[in-house]
């Protein structure tokens, strides 16, 4: 009898199963395409994904090999939104602050207005400058008897192309515009330029 | 249809629209430089076209112009004498209504708002005229 029993039971999980195996094979077609649908389409998302973040992530390597790329010759770098230009880095800033405050703006990003020693700097900057706009640059005048000088305490040297167009009254300023170098009142308010070694 | 239009003529008889490059606002037209000079020769031009640099009445216009010109900076009608107060080109005074920053003689704008300058400097002008 047990055994009988024991078969019975067999049997009917037998049975069990088989109905159970023949509903799942009744819903297969449906369900199973479904989940292969849907699976397929995860997929396919996720190889997508993986591939974009890819193609972003070499986008980003090249953009950081041309910004070394573009000065290769010297090593020089400058930082992503910086302009490099003869082994120095530039940052042209659009808020208007005093010639006091542009310059300690500089300071914080370990910088300073910029000192120009030649003429293809003045002209690099005055290039950058969008039509319309005057920025400080680090050159100022104490009092109309002294002599106008660069922020590291050197004089300023007037130069064929590179002259100031000035009434200097007490301490003044200089901006510069794309085609000319002014003095300004310095508590006055301009865009600044930081410029610094490149690394 | 032809009785309102008729009404609006009516009511407005002298509007006419700006020509050109000129862009109206309310009762004035005004024109917006690509060349820069400095604020005296920006004047002249102005003058020039039968018109002045740029007087602003409204906080409406004020916002358009601001808008307008973006971060290039812009001269407008506004100077004065060491020690005197802020006058339109047509002489009146300015009654302040808006703050003119720094201690130069010569005002412009960009979009971060009015700005004050030795007036020497090459940046873009803003003339207007009357519409009518």
């Amino acid at each position: 009898m047990e055994t009988e029993d024991g078969y019975m039971m067999l049997n009917c999980k037998n049975r069990f199963k088989s109905r159970q195996r023949s509903k799942d094979f009744a819903l297969c077609p449906y369900y199973y395409g479904i989940l292969l649908v849907f699976g397929c389409t995860g997929i396919l998302i996720f190889m997508m994904t993986v591939i974009g973040l890819n193609f972003s992530n070499k986008k980003m390597d090249f953009s950081q090999n041309e910004n070394i790329s573009s000065l290769a010759g010297n090593n020089y770098m400058c930082q992503n939104d910086w302009l490099l230009n003869q082994g120095k880095c530039y940052k042209f800033s659009t808020s208007s602050k005093t010639w006091n405050d542009s310059q300690c703006d500089c300071a914080k990003l370990q910088a300073h207005l910029p000192v120009i020693h030649n003429l293809k700097e003045l002209e690099f900057i005055q290039k950058s400058l969008k039509p319309g706009c005057a920025s400080w640059i680090g050159l100022y005048i104490l009092s109309p008897g002294k002599q106008w000088m660069w922020i590291n305490e050197h004089p300023f040297v007037e130069l064929k192309n590179f002259s100031m167009i000035s009434p200097t009254g007490s301490m003044s300023c200089a901006v510069t515009t794309r085609t000319q170098v002014y003095s300004e009142d310095c508590n006055s308010k301009f865009n600044g330029i930081c410029q610094r070694d490149a690394v | 249809i032809i009785i309102t239009c008729i009404i609006i003529f009516l009511r407005h008889p002298q509007t006419t629209k700006c020509s050109g490059k000129w862009i109206g606002v309310r009762d004035n037209c005004f024109y917006f430089s690509n060349d820069t000079k400095n604020w005296i020769d920006s004047k002249r031009f102005c003058i020039s076209q039968g018109s002045d640099l740029a007087q602003i009445d409204t906080q409406e216009t004020m916002e358009f112009l601001k808008k307008r010109t973006g971060p290039s900076m812009h001269w407008i009608g506004l100077s004065r004498n060491q020690g005197e107060s802020w006058k339109w080109t047509n002489g009146t005074t300015f009654n302040t209504w808006f703050e003119i920053t720094g201690d130069g003689s010569f005002a412009f704008l960009n979009a971060g708002g009015v700005y004050s300058s030795r007036g020497l400097i090459d940046i873009k002008w803003i003339c207007s005229k009357p519409r009518f």
